[in-house]
């Protein structure tokens, strides 16, 4: 078993590493769900739209 | 593999996947931590920093497996034209690039007190931050063209020939004389991590493949939907 010879402090770079994975994959998992929301409703929006179009015609 | 070049039968699958992938997504993060950070023991010669490995390697990891789809989907839609190949590559960029910048970024934060610096150009750090540009030339890629065809021929062709990139990668650590540490988890002669550390690296590399799943799927049809919007507008402005 290895004695243990580093015991510094490294809260600091541990909890800005953890804390940035977070907010960066936080970011693109919700401007991705987001965009996906969007563009569902504008999609069916204008099927929508087409449908009621060939129903007036 | 053919019947998943449909996007309405892709989609249906990916609803069927999607709650198992956020299910194992919150279970492996969930336990994941918990091990990272009340179970792991300290490591005798990098201390408590070895924690920040815990996120560092596995977001390395898919960093590479991310480009790896990108370059496979790439030579899918050259060769096969499949109309979701594209689309999956288009996809799965934004994904690789904050991994990647993730690796690049949780690795400083090990090395400046590990190494004494937080960056050197050796050939693992340098053949990264490759793979960060490529990414990035990649997305640009696709924003800088209006014809989408021809934007995804040109993104697939410079996915393609970086993909060169990922095995110098891999074997940086071993062709030169690098700061960065050989492998140590995906060696022929087996991990020389003990199980401790090894346990708590595998549940978060779990969790970011599974967490890729959700954002990738997200993305998939999202791209799909616009792609949907575009012929359902140019069927308005042609009146059929």
């Amino acid at each position: 078993m290895n004695e243990i010879v580093n015991t510094g402090d490294y809260s600091g770079y541990i909890a800005l590493s953890y804390g940035i994975v977070t907010v960066v994959l936080l970011a693109v998992a919700v401007f991705s769900k987001l965009g996906q929301q969007k563009a569902r409703k504008e999609a069916e929006a204008l099927k929508a739209l087409r449908k009621s179009r060939v129903e007036d015609f | 593999m053919h019947i998943f070049a449909n996007p309405a039968r892709f989609v249906r699958l990916a609803d069927k996947i999607m709650p198992w992938a956020v299910v194992v997504f919150i279970g492996t993060l969930g336990y994941g931590l918990y091990l990272a950070f009340f179970d792991s023991p300290i490591d005798y010669q990098q201390g408590e920093s070895v924690r920040i490995m815990y996120v560092h390697v596995p977001a390395a990891w898919m960093s590479m497996f991310t480009y790896m789809v990108i370059a496979v989907s790439s030579f899918v839609a050259l060769v096969w034209r499949h109309p979701l190949a594209q689309i999956a590559g288009k996809a799965a960029a934004p994904i690789g690039a904050a991994f990647t910048a993730l690796a690049l970024v949780t690795g400083a934060l090990w090395g400046k007190p590990m190494w004494g610096t937080y960056w050197v150009w050796d050939g693992r750090l340098t053949s990264v931050l490759i793979l960060f540009f490529l990414y990035l030339g990649y997305m640009a890629i696709w924003q800088a063209m209006d014809d989408e065809e021809k934007a995804g021929r040109a993104a697939a062709i410079l996915a393609l020939v970086g993909s060169v990139n990922i095995p110098i990668i891999k074997f940086s650590v071993d062709w030169w004389n690098t700061l960065h540490q050989p492998a140590s988890v995906m060696r022929l002669d087996g991990s020389t991590i003990d199980g401790s550390m090894l346990w708590p690296l595998f549940m978060m590399a779990i969790a970011f493949q599974a967490y890729f799943v959700i954002v990738f799927f997200w993305r998939m049809k999202l791209e799909i939907d616009r792609r949907k919007i575009a012929v359902l507008r140019l069927q308005e402005v042609s009146g059929s």
